[in-house]
């Protein structure tokens, strides 16, 4: 990882990253950017699964609880009964499963010869 | 005399010799080619031609069908939400493209410069779209609520007034096109960020001698470099968003005052809910048809200008 590290040259360069300016910016744009994309992205999801903890009584409060006030993994149980949610993740299972092994199996059952030799096998499957 | 009927049938012989031969040697060949061709026509092929002709029909699968010509076409066109789906449409797309095209390239250009936190940044990106859409939305439904939803919620902490998200005809369509840039962000940026890869640094070297700046290195080298990538998401996004349809599907219903209404979810209304499957063939032909002539239009455009460099 080191080596590609100094290999790699973007828009930036490595000359202008090391001066002190360069080195400011440069961890500002890093900061800003991963506390973004953690508030954009992750923080959504996190919203969903302590929502999903909350009562339904904490859940219309006003202002909203950052936190659930107390862990009630029971819902999560209770879900999963009420929606059947195990028969849908089989069909899920299934319909996924089903598709990989049609589309990448099969097709390379006979694996591809490469043309130049004929002997290597270059467009190997990886599945 | 003799000599040549037996030549003849020697020959006929071996040439079905050949024949047998040869199916024999792709058997394998050939059995495949008819799966895919049975798996083509069942599920792709007789679909379409099935809309072509449930468009000509009067048909709700009880009565018997009925042909009617261009009865369908001309009822859908002459429908006063028509104009209005296609105008939502064309905003939608054209909203989308402008956030839903140059966010994930910034994006992906910001990450390929950044030496740390490179996976969890690319793992965080792709979240959203590991998300089931039909999630991702209703998250949203949840966070556009005007009384409890987290946004109105976020803007009364900075004391500004409330919005009414997806109740007003002014906001509606841009909460959709919010919700679906976030959902589909993902795969734009992965994918640019793979073509960035692809640049040699030199480039980059070169150009920074000469004495561009950043945002001519953008544009001189990152641009040009990746220009195919960007042509060809263009395309794929265009005729992807043209068919919006889970968003005003699952959050508005095509409202408030037919804000949000979009061709693919007219199109659903017509044959779910009105019934009539024939108008919502009519209008998925005549989506089908400016998609079509649009992609040809622009593959004609790119390969000249391709040809021209």
């Amino acid at each position: 990882m080191r080596a590609t590290r100094q290999e790699f040259r973007g828009l930036v360069s490595p000359h202008t990253l090391g001066t002190p300016r360069g080195r400011i910016v440069y961890w500002t744009v890093l900061a800003v950017v991963v506390v973004t994309f953690t508030a954009t992205f992750v923080f959504p999801l996190y919203w969903m699964v302590t929502g999903a903890m909350k009562s339904p009584e904490e859940l219309a409060q006003v202002p909203p609880t950052f936190f659930p006030t107390h862990l009630d993994l029971g819902v999560w149980a209770e879900a999963w009964d009420q929606l059947e949610l195990g028969t849908f993740l089989l069909n899920t299972l299934v319909y996924a499963g089903g598709a990989w092994l049609l589309t990448s199996r099969w097709t390379c059952r006979r694996r591809t010869r490469c043309r130049s030799c004929g002997r290597c096998s270059a467009g190997r499957c990886s599945a | 005399m003799i000599t040549a009927t037996t030549a003849t049938a020697a020959r006929r012989r071996r040439r079905a010799g050949a024949l047998r031969f040869g199916v024999r040697r792709n058997l394998t060949a050939y059995g495949f080619l008819c799966g895919a061709l049975i798996c083509f026509a069942f599920f792709s092929w007789y679909p379409m031609v099935r809309e072509f002709v449930l468009g000509l029909q009067h048909n709700n699968f009880v009565d018997p069908p009925e042909w009617v010509g261009l009865d369908n076409f001309r009822a859908v066109v002459t429908d006063p939400v028509f104009g209005q789906a296609w105008l939502n449409t064309l905003e939608f797309t054209g909203l989308a493209l402008l956030v839903g095209f140059a966010v994930p390239f910034v994006a992906a250009n910001v990450l390929n410069e950044l030496r740390h936190a490179r996976a969890y940044l690319r793992f965080v990106v792709y979240l959203p779209v590991m998300l089931p859409p039909a999630v991702a939305v209703l998250l949203f439904k949840w966070f556009y609520d005007p009384g409890a939803g987290l946004f109105n919620q976020a803007l009364g902490v900075v004391h500004l007034p409330p919005l009414s998200w997806l109740d007003s005809t002014g906001t509606a369509l841009i909460s959709l096109v919010i919700v679906s840039t976030w959902m589909n962000l993902g795969t734009g940026t992965l994918i640019y960020l793979a073509a960035l890869q692809t640049i040699p640094g030199e480039l980059y070297e070169a150009a920074e001698l000469d004495g561009a700046g950043l945002l001519r290195r953008v544009w001189h080298v990152t641009i040009p470099q990746t220009r195919l990538i960007l042509l060809v998401m263009l395309l794929l996004q265009i005729v992807a968003t043209m068919q919006v349809f889970i968003e005003p599907f699952l959050l508005t219903g095509g409202g408030p005052e037919n804000a949000t209404m979009t061709v693919a979810y007219l199109m659903y209304q017509y044959a779910f809910n009105f019934g009539d499957f024939g108008g919502g063939s009519a209008l998925g032909l005549l989506l089908m048809i400016v998609l079509l002539v649009f992609s040809a239009v622009y593959l004609r455009v790119s390969r000249d200008d391709a040809a021209a460099r």
